[in-house]
């Protein structure tokens, strides 16, 4: 394949994400054009892309998952290529080849790589015939209930409903008992039509405490596939990753080595090209288990670009456009230790439910080693239509115990009011003895954490009580432009409000 | 002098300020006296010097409450003379054992199962919220008659606003 230049990239994306490939492309000199949905026009990514495109109203299948809009749009507005993020259309086969049939470049796997390992039954199939350990599962799409139970008792219970097409905890369901099975399949088949636009589903054994380890690999068109090592993901909640670190606690050099190794043989087994992820279930006696591949730039990307020091959305540009992998395994080197936290805007006294509303203020924290992607601001309006992901917060350092040092400092000095975000609750669990001694698994948070309810009020509150009655004092009709000082851009303004209306 | 009534996760604090000068304020809670350094950097950032301490100290409002965040902590403060209409968590278990089944979550009315006038048992599935791509289920938590539905299948709806109302129960 010949190399073939990019200029200008369409963003099928929104949020954090986007804004993230924006910066890529700012970089790299390549024109960046944001599309959004008519409640995202506000958005940071609207506001920082070269040029952006309405698509649509709110409802995801009419804007962010509409293929034949974002296609013509790409085509109208001369973009050589297409970004898709992470979740939408990201591991969207049928998009990836209406990209390449308008001429376009889909910036990520080929479509054919992605139907082999996006279905993860068709994924699981291709591993156990390579002889690389899968978990126990069934591989049904029929509605023969008789079959179904039949089949879902011979795994035995629990097990777990997943979204073939999925990902990102969307979709899934752990079931008990063979009563619940209707219930959590219909469940899941609508989560996963909403948010992958395909609701086929299917079951698998679930592991009880595993942990979740997963290696980033780079694949480019010249047969050149290397991993860039572990991050582990067993923090999760709702299925959902919330804490994720490279090195894992749990790995030593060899071990590293093999999975690597795997992770390299998975993705040359379904001839895969750009970046991907290839996840593993992680149990006690260190024996592992292919789980999926994530086909597509993950949330969790910047713990890897971090210990490696490897850009890896330029990496997807570069291999999108016929480059050569610039390295090789021998040149890549774990260095240090990154860690991310995930702050969603959610309630975690309340399940994790999903907090809406305005962001009242909202302060980033900086420093040495501190990188916060987000893509949020003062006066932001959270609204119920989109994953409530508000910003990752990535720390590094050159070892575990002192990336947890800087990441506790940083969450002190995250302010955002306005909507419930996990802070608190997750300055808690990095106190928590087990996880400072990296002893975690999935189920870490609902053994430990299950009933968690923040710390009562702290040395501050008279401080607190002062400053909320002085403000009262000195109340303005129009209290705006709180942040200006550490947020200079024009948007980020608070908003009108005021104290005792 | 300023006075102000604020309630904290139901503590009530009497709030009596008075500026010495432009940055010295004396302060009195519950009658107690506290003397602080005050500065006002911005909008509604201060910088508050106390007990050998600099802190700075971020303050916002919305309709409901005052919230202010001082080094990674955050408190929220009801507004005086404010009914007490919005989310506090704890609500929804307290909601769901009286005859209202609320929200537990803003979103879309995604499905109802039941009808008015519908027996019930309890864990039956009652309906479903979806927010933001996430599905709730929400199942009865006792056995009743099923009174008014107060939504149709689409609606948006709040957190805390009564779904379904049941017949008193037993």
């Amino acid at each position: 394949m010949g190399t073939k230049p990019i200029r200008k990239i369409l963003i099928a994306n929104r949020g954090e994400i986007a804004l993230r490939v924006i910066r890529a492309c700012r970089e790299m000199g390549i024109t960046a054009l944001a599309v959004y949905s008519e409640v995202d026009r506000k958005l940071p990514h609207v506001l920082e892309a070269d040029q952006a495109v309405e698509i649509g109203p709110a409802p995801p299948l009419e804007s962010y998952l509409n293929m034949g809009k974002l296609v013509d749009t790409a085509r109208e507005f001369g973009c050589e290529a297409v970004h898709p993020g992470y979740g939408f259309l990201a591991e969207n086969a049928a998009f990836a080849r209406r990209c390449r049939e308008a001429g376009l470049i889909f910036i990520g796997p080929t479509p054919e790589a992605m139907e082999k390992v996006g279905d993860k039954l068709t994924a699981r199939a291709t591993m156990k015939a390579k002889g690389i350990p899968i978990t126990p599962g069934m591989e049904v799409r029929s509605e023969d209930w008789e079959k179904i139970y039949l089949e879902a008792a011979s795994i035995g219970y629990p097990v777990m409903v997943k979204a073939s097409a999925g990902g990102g905890g969307k979709g899934m369901r752990i079931v008990q008992r063979r009563e619940d099975l209707p219930s959590a399949l219909e469940a899941g088949r609508r989560e996963a039509k909403s948010a992958f636009g395909d609701d086929t589903v299917y079951i698998e054994k679930y592991l009880q405490d595993p942990r979740h380890v997963e290696f980033q690999v780079l694949a480019d068109h010249h047969g050149n596939v290397v991993h860039l090592f572990e991050r582990e993901c067993s923090i999760q909640r709702r299925h959902q990753k919330i804490i994720e670190e490279s090195p894992s606690p749990a790995l030593d050099d060899s071990l590293r080595q093999k999975m690597g190794d795997t992770a390299v043989e998975v993705m040359r087994a379904v001839n895969y090209t750009n970046a991907g992820t290839v996840e593993f279930l992680l149990d006690a006696e260190k024996n592992f288990y292919f789980l999926e591949v994530n086909a597509r730039i993950q949330v969790e990307h910047p713990v890897t670009e971090l210990v490696t020091g490897i850009d890896l959305v330029k990496q997807q540009i570069r291999i999108a456009s016929g480059e050569e992998l610039p390295f090789r395994q021998s040149d890549l080197r774990q260095r240090g230790h990154a860690m991310e936290c995930r702050i969603y805007a959610e309630d975690p006294e309340n399940s994790f439910f999903p907090s809406i509303g305005k962001l009242l203020l909202v302060k980033e924290p900086q420093g040495p080693g501190i990188r916060c992607d987000s893509g949020i601001y003062s006066g932001l309006e959270i609204t119920h239509h989109y994953d409530p992901i508000l910003s990752k917060l990535i720390a590094w350092s050159e070892s575990r115990p002192e990336t947890l040092q800087k990441m506790a400092a940083a969450l002190s000095g995250y302010v955002i009011m306005g909507v419930k975000t996990p802070i608190p609750f997750l300055r808690d669990l990095l106190c928590h003895p087990g996880f400072v001694s990296g002893d975690i698994h999935t189920g870490f948070i609902s053994e430990h954490f299950a009933d968690w309810k923040p710390a009562p009020p702290g040395q501050f509150l008279n401080i607190a009580l002062v400053a909320a009655a002085y403000a009262g004092m000195n109340q303005q009709p129009s209290l705006a432009s709180t942040i200006q000082k550490e947020a200079p851009t024009p948007w980020q303004t608070l908003g009108e409000w005021s104290l005792f209306s | 002098m300023h006075k102000q009534v604020l309630n904290h996760l139901g503590n009530s604090f009497e709030v009596r300020l008075e500026a010495k000068n432009e940055r010295e304020i004396s302060a009195e809670i519950n009658g107690e006296r506290a003397e602080m350094f005050l500065q006002k950097v911005a909008g509604n950032v201060f910088s508050i010097f106390h007990q050998e301490r600099l802190l700075t100290v971020y303050v916002a409002a919305d309709a409901q409450k005052i919230y202010v965040s001082v080094n990674g902590e955050q408190y929220s403060f009801d507004k005086p003379s404010q009914s007490k209409t919005g989310y506090r968590p704890g609500m929804e278990a307290a909601l769901q054992e009286g005859n209202d089944i609320c929200a537990p979550m803003p979103g879309k009315l995604l499905k109802l199962f039941v009808k008015e006038g519908q027996e019930i048992g309890a864990n039956d599935r009652l309906f479903i919220v979806e927010a933001m791509k996430m599905e709730n289920e929400v199942r009865a938590k006792r056995s009743g008659i099923i009174k008014k539905i107060n939504f149709k299948e689409n609606d948006l709806v709040s957190v805390g606003e009564a779904v379904i109302e049941l017949e008193s129960g037993p």
